[in-house]
C-alpha cells in the first residue's frame, strides 16, 4: 500500500466553490456602487459604438441637409452645426471613433508593455534590461505632441498614424509597472521551484510570472484607454488626429468658431459626452483596482 | 489564590472581526489575571487569538474590521475597554508597553535610535534634550548594548536583529511600565541571540519588577522564563496553570498533545513523533461543542455537543470534560 | 555503504559591486570550501543560524546557484561540469522542498498544473499515466484527489507543504534538499510533516539534505549532522555523536542555547557574546574566534582544518584548533 501516512491526519478541505482571485474581485466589485454605475455607463457607450459600426445609427454624420445653426428640434436632437450637419449624429459617430482608438491603443500597448516589462524585469541589470530601459527613457523624453506630429508627417496618409504614435509612447508606463512587479516575483520560491524542475526560462516568464501581473495589466489598460481617448481629442483639435470621420476632438475644434458667434450646441454636445465617458471609466477603473487589491477590506 | 490584587484583569473578553467571509470571533470569552511582577506565558498556535489578545489589551485592535464586542480589561482596577484614544495614549508606553515580533519593521528606519527613544521619554516622562538622551543611553546599557553612547546615534539598519530587539526592549521599558506585552519577541531571532534576549528580559523584569505577558508558541521559552502559563486554542483558553505542574502534568488534551509533539532534543531517537491529528478549525465554521473535540482522543458525544466549563483545582483551570483521560 | 553525493571544496561567492561602473569591490563568501559526503538512503542535517550559508549551500549543490568553485558528484556524475541540457536531465535526480509554503506554489496555477509540470517538462509518460502518477503522489502525502482543481491560496500551510513534497517526488529523484521544510509551519503540524518525510525516506530510499536552524527537528530526522558557521562547515558527525558529545565550541553553544521545554531543568547556558560578524568582512583565521570562549592566538592566524575525532562506526570530524595535535 502506498499511503505512508494515516489518513486520519488528512485535513478536510472545505468544498466551497473554487475561489480564484477573479471571483473574489468580481464579488467586491459588485458591491462598489460608484464602480457599478461607471461600468453600466461604459457598457452603454460601448453599445452605442457597436451600433455605429454595424450601421444602425450615427450614419448621417456627414450629411449637411439642415440649416446652419438650427436649434434643438425633433429632427435634430442637438441642433445643427455651422455646416448644417446633425450634431447628434456626429456626436454618436464619435463614440465609435473614441472606442476604436481606445481599444486599439489600450490592447496593443498593454501587450507590448507586458512583454518588454517582463523581459526587462526578469533579466534586470543585464544588457537586455539596459537596452529596454534606454528605449523607454528615450521615448519618454520626447514631448508627446511633437512626436505625434513628427510621426503623422512621416507616415502622412497612413490613417493609423495617430494610433501608432500613441502606442509607441503609452507602453512605457505599463512596462515599468510590470518590470517592478516581475523583479519582485522572480525572487519568489515558486520561480525557483520551476527552475529546479528544469522548466526553461522563457516558459517560466510567460507561464508563471506574467500571469501574476494580470491585475496590474487590467488596471493599467483601463487607464490607457481613457488616456488614449483624451489624447485623441487634443490631437484632433490640433488637426493631427482623425482625418476621415468625426470625433469629439474634431467637433470641439470646429466649435471654436461657432462659440465666438454664440453657438454652443456643438461644443456642449462633444464635451458632455466626452466628460461623462471619462468620469464613468475612471470610476470603473478605480473600482477594479480596489476589487483586485487583496489588502483592502470592504465594509 | 493569594489575596494579591491582580495588575491586569481580563474578563469574558470577546473580539470580533468583520471579514469578507463573515463575522469571525478571534477571541471568544477569555478571562485571566496577571499579577504584579509575574511573567505569564500566553501559548498557542496561529489563529488561537493570542496576538489579538495583546492588541486588545493595548487598544490596538484594528478597527475596522475588528472590535471588542464584550468583556472587560482592567488595569489596576481601571477599565480600559471603551477608553477614549486620548486616554489610551497616556497609558501606552508608560503603564503598558509592547514589543513586537519583527525587529526589522518595528523601528522606524528613517529616524535614529536616539530620536525614537527620546521621543518616547518626552511623551511620557516629560524629559527632553540632554537629560532624555542620557536616560536613553542608560537604558541601552541596561539591555546590554555595547558602546551605547555611540550606537544610540545610529539608524536601525545599522544594527543587527538581536540589537534591534534589545533597543525595542529598552524603549518599551524606558518609562518603567507596570506591564510589558512581548509578542513573539524572539521568534524571528537566531537561537543564540534568542538566548541573549530572553536573558535580558528576565533580568530586567527582576530589576524593575515589571509584569510580563509573553505571547509565544515556543514552549521551551515558556518553560524557562514564565511562572504561569495560559494555553489558548481557537479563540478560547483551554488551560491555565503555574508552570511546573503544567509541564509535568498537563490537563487539557491539547496542552498534552502540544507538549508531546514538539520536536525536542531527546536522549533516544523515536521512530515517529507523536502528533495531534487534524488541524485547527476554521474560525468561520466552529463546531458546536468543544473546539478541540475533533482532534481529541478522549472526546465523546457530550464533548461534541456542549462547550466544556471551567474546572478549577488549586491554582489550575482547565476547560475540558475529560481532563487528560479522566472520566468526567 | 555507497556514496550518493560527494561534495568537494564547494564555494559560492557573490561579487559585491560598488563605485563607478559597477566594479567588483569585494566578495561575499556565502559558502566557503565545504566538503561532505552523503550516503544512499541516508539523511544529512545541515544546521546553523541565519547567514551561515546553509540555504546557499543547498542551492549550490543543486546548481540553482552556480558554484564558484568545487565539485558536486551525484551518483557518479559531476554535475558541476554538465552542459545546459544535460543539467536539465540531471534535475530528475535531485529536487528541492522550500521553506515558505505561501511562496513556493505558483499562485495562478492549479495544483494539477503544478504537479503535472515536471512530468511535462521532461516528457515522461502519457496523459493517462501522468494523471495516475500525480494521484498516486497525493495519496502518498496524505491529500485527497479532489484538491487538484484548486488554487494554492485555498490551502493551509501544512497542506501546501505536502503539495510541495508531492511535487518534489514527481520525478522520482534520488536526492532531495529540504530547505527549512517545516520551519514555517505551526508546531503541531511540524511533527506531522516530519513523520511524512522520514517515512518517505525509509520507504522510497531517498537521500535528504535537511537544512534547518532547529536542532531538535534535525536530531529526530537525520542520520548525520553538519554544523555551519559563516560559510564553513565546522563540525560533522552522526546525529547520536553530535548531540551526545559535541566538540566544537559553537556546536556546544548552539545546543545549550536551545530552551528546553522542561521548567525543572536549569540550563547551563553558554551565552555567546556579540553578534555574528558580517560575512562581507569575516574575521581572519577561524571565523568563529570573535565569539569563542576558548579562542587562542593561533585562531587569528590560521583557519582550522578538519580533524577526525570519532571512530569508524561513528565518524565525527571537527574544524577547530583545540583538537589539532601539535
Amino acid at each position: 500500500m502506498n499511503t505512508v501516512l494515516d489518513t486520519s491526519t488528512v485535513e478536510a478541505v472545505e468544498d466551497n466553490v473554487g475561489e480564484s482571485m477573479w471571483s473574489k474581485a468580481a464579488y467586491k466589485f459588485r458591491r462598489d456602487r460608484a464602480g457599478m454605475i461607471g461600468f453600466y455607463v461604459v457598457v452603454f457607450y460601448m453599445f452605442v459604438a457597436l451600433g455605429v459600426t454595424l450601421g444602425l445609427w450615427g450614419t448621417e454624420w456627414s450629411d449637411n441637409n439642415g440649416q446652419k445653426w438650427e436649434g434643438v428640434s425633433s429632427e435634430y436632437w442637438f441642433g445643427t452645426n455651422i455646416l448644417g450637419q446633425d450634431i447628434f449624429e456626429r456626436a454618436i459617430y464619435s463614440t465609435k471613433t473614441a472606442f476604436e482608438v481606445g481599444l486599439v491603443v489600450a490592447v496593443i500597448s498593454t501587450i507590448i508593455g507586458a512583454i518588454f516589462g517582463a523581459l526587462s524585469g526578469f533579466y534586470s541589470n543585464s544588457w537586455i534590461d539596459e537596452i529596454i530601459l534606454w528605449i523607454m527613457g528615450v521615448l519618454d523624453s520626447i514631448p508627446f505632441y511633437l512626436f505625434v506630429a513628427a510621426l503623422a508627417f512621416a507616415l502622412s496618409g497612413f490613417p493609423y498614424a495617430m494610433h501608432v504614435a500613441m502606442i509607441a509612447t503609452f507602453w512605457t508606463t505599463t512596462s515599468r509597472l510590470v518590470r517592478g512587479e516581475v523583479i519582485k516575483l522572480k525572487n519568489f520560491e515558486f520561480v525557483e521551484a520551476a527552475h529546479a524542475v528544469g522548466v526553461p526560462q522563457h516558459t517560466i516568464i510567460f507561464r508563471h510570472i506574467l500571469p501574476n501581473t494580470f491585475h496590474i495589466l487590467l488596471v493599467q489598460s483601463t487607464i490607457v484607454f481613457v488616456g488614449a481617448i483624451k489624447s485623441e481629442v487634443i490631437l484632433s483639435f490640433l488637426g493631427l488626429g482623425v482625418k476621415d470621420g468625426v470625433s469629439w476632438g474634431l467637433m470641439i475644434a470646429e466649435s471654436t468658431l461657432e462659440v465666438q458667434a454664440g453657438e454652443f450646441a456643438n461644443f456642449y454636445a462633444a464635451s458632455a459626452l466626452l466628460f461623462i465617458l471619462v468620469m464613468a471609466f475612471n470610476s470603473f477603473s478605480d473600482a477594479i483596482q480596489d476589487a483586485l487589491d487583496p489588502r483592502k477590506v470592504s465594509a | 489564590m493569594s489575596n494579591k490584587i491582580p495588575l491586569l484583569s481580563v474578563r469574558d473578553l470577546v473580539v470580533e472581526f468583520n471579514t469578507e467571509r463573515g463575522l469571525v470571533r478571534a477571541i471568544d470569552g477569555i478571562s485571566f489575571d496577571v499579577m504584579p511582577g509575574e511573567t505569564m506565558g500566553l501559548v498557542g498556535e496561529s489563529g488561537c487569538g493570542k496576538s489579538v489578545t495583546s492588541l486588545a489589551i493595548l487598544g490596538l485592535v484594528p478597527s475596522p474590521p475588528g472590535k471588542i464586542t464584550a468583556g472587560s480589561i482592567q488595569l489596576n482596577g481601571r477599565e480600559l475597554v471603551g477608553l477614549p484614544e486620548s486616554e489610551y495614549r497616556k497609558i501606552r508606553g508608560s503603564e503598558i508597553s509592547m514589543i513586537f515580533q519583527e525587529p526589522m519593521t518595528a523601528l522606524n528606519p528613517v529616524f535614529t535610535i536616539a530620536n525614537q527613544m527620546t521621543d518616547v521619554l518626552a511623551r511620557h516622562q516629560k524629559i527632553r534634550g540632554k537629560q532624555a538622551k542620557n536616560r536613553a543611553i542608560e537604558m541601552l546599557e541596561l539591555v546590554g548594548i555595547p558602546s551605547p553612547d555611540k550606537r544610540i546615534n545610529e539608524y536601525p539598519h545599522q544594527l543587527s536583529g538581536g540589537m534591534r530587539q534589545r533597543v525595542m526592549i529598552a524603549m518599551a521599558l524606558s518609562c518603567n511600565p507596570k506591564l510589558l506585552l512581548a509578542d513573539e519577541p524572539t521568534t524571528a531571532l537566531d537561537v543564540t541571540i534568542q538566548a541573549q534576549v530572553m536573558e535580558q528580559i528576565v533580568k530586567l523584569q527582576h530589576d524593575l519588577g515589571t509584569a510580563v505577558v509573553l505571547v509565544t508558541h515556543d514552549l521551551g521559552v515558556v518553560a524557562e522564563s514564565c511562572q504561569r502559563a495560559v494555553v489558548m486554542y481557537a479563540g478560547r483558553i483551554v488551560e491555565q496553570s503555574p508552570i511546573v505542574p503544567l509541564f509535568q502534568n498537563p490537563q487539557h488534551p491539547y496542552s498534552a498533545g502540544l507538549m508531546a509533539s514538539i520536536p525536542r532534543i531527546r536522549a533516544e531517537k523515536v521512530d515517529e513523533l507523536p502528533t495531534i491529528p487534524g488541524t485547527v478549525p476554521d474560525l468561520l465554521h466552529l463546531p458546536d461543542g468543544c473546539r478541540f473535540a475533533d482532534r481529541c482522543q478522549y472526546s465523546d458525544e457530550r464533548c461534541h455537543k456542549e462547550q466544556p466549563d471551567n474546572k478549577i483545582t488549586d491554582s489550575r483551570e482547565v476547560a475540558c470534560f475529560h481532563p487528560c483521560g479522566e472520566a468526567s | 555503504m555507497s556514496v550518493l553525493l560527494d561534495v568537494k571544496n564547494l564555494s559560492k561567492h557573490f561579487p559585491i559591486h560598488g563605485g563607478f561602473f559597477h566594479r567588483v569591490v569585494s566578495q561575499l563568501k556565502a559558502v566557503d570550501d565545504v566538503s561532505f559526503v552523503l550516503e544512499k538512503g541516508k539523511t544529512m542535517g545541515l544546521v546553523g543560524e541565519s547567514g551561515c550559508g546553509k540555504s546557499t549551500l543547498g542551492r549550490a549543490v543543486l546548481r540553482l546557484h552556480e558554484p564558484t568553485g568545487g565539485t558536486v558528484v551525484l551518483d557518479g556524475t559531476d554535475i558541476t561540469k554538465l552542459g545546459a541540457q544535460a543539467l536539465v536531465n540531471a534535475r530528475r535526480d535531485m529536487q528541492i522542498i522550500f521553506q515558505d509554503p505561501y511562496a513556493s506554489l505558483s499562485p495562478r496555477r492549479t495544483i494539477q498544473q503544478t504537479l503535472l509540470e515536471p512530468l511535462e517538462t521532461h516528457n515522461i509518460g502519457t496523459a493517462e499515466s501522468r494523471q495516475e502518477k500525480i494521484e498516486e503522489l497525493l495519496d502518498i502525502v496524505g491529500l485527497r484527489k479532489h484538491i487538484l482543481h484548486r488554487y494554492p491560496h485555498e490551502f493551509s500551510g501544512g497542506q501546501r507543504q505536502r503539495i510541495g513534497i508531492a511535487r518534489a517526488l514527481t520525478l522520482e529523484p534520488k536526492f532531495i534538499v529540504a530547505d527549512e521544510a517545516v520551519s514555517a509551519l505551526d508546531v503541531s503540524v511540524q511533527s506531522q510533516v516530519l513523520n511524512l518525510i522520514s517515512n518517505l525516506q525509509r520507504k522510497l530510499g531517498i537521500s535528504f539534505l535537511f537544512i534547518s536552524h532547529d536542532l531538535a527537528v534535525v536530531q529526530h530526522i537525520c542520520d548525520d549532522v553538519g554544523v555551519m558557521y559563516l560559510g564553513r562547515l565546522v563540525e560533522k558527525a552522526t546525529a547520536t555523536s553530535l548531540y551526545k558529545d559535541p566538540k566544537h565550541p559553537y556546536t556546544k553553544a548552539l545546543l545549550s542555547a536551545i530552551p528546553t521545554p522542561d521548567p525543572t531543568i536549569k540550563n547551563e547556558r553558554q551565552i555567546l557574546k556579540g553578534d555574528v560578524p558580517s560575512p562581507l568582512n569575516p574575521p581572519s583565521g577561524c571565523t568563529f574566534r570573535t565569539r569563542c570562549p576558548k579562542a587562542m592566538d593561533i585562531c587569528a592566524q590560521k583557519a582550522p582544518v578538519e580533524v577526525e575525532v570519532g571512530t569508524k562506526d561513528e565518524p565525527h570530524w571537527v574544524a577547530c584548533h583545540l583538537f589539532e595535535s601539535s
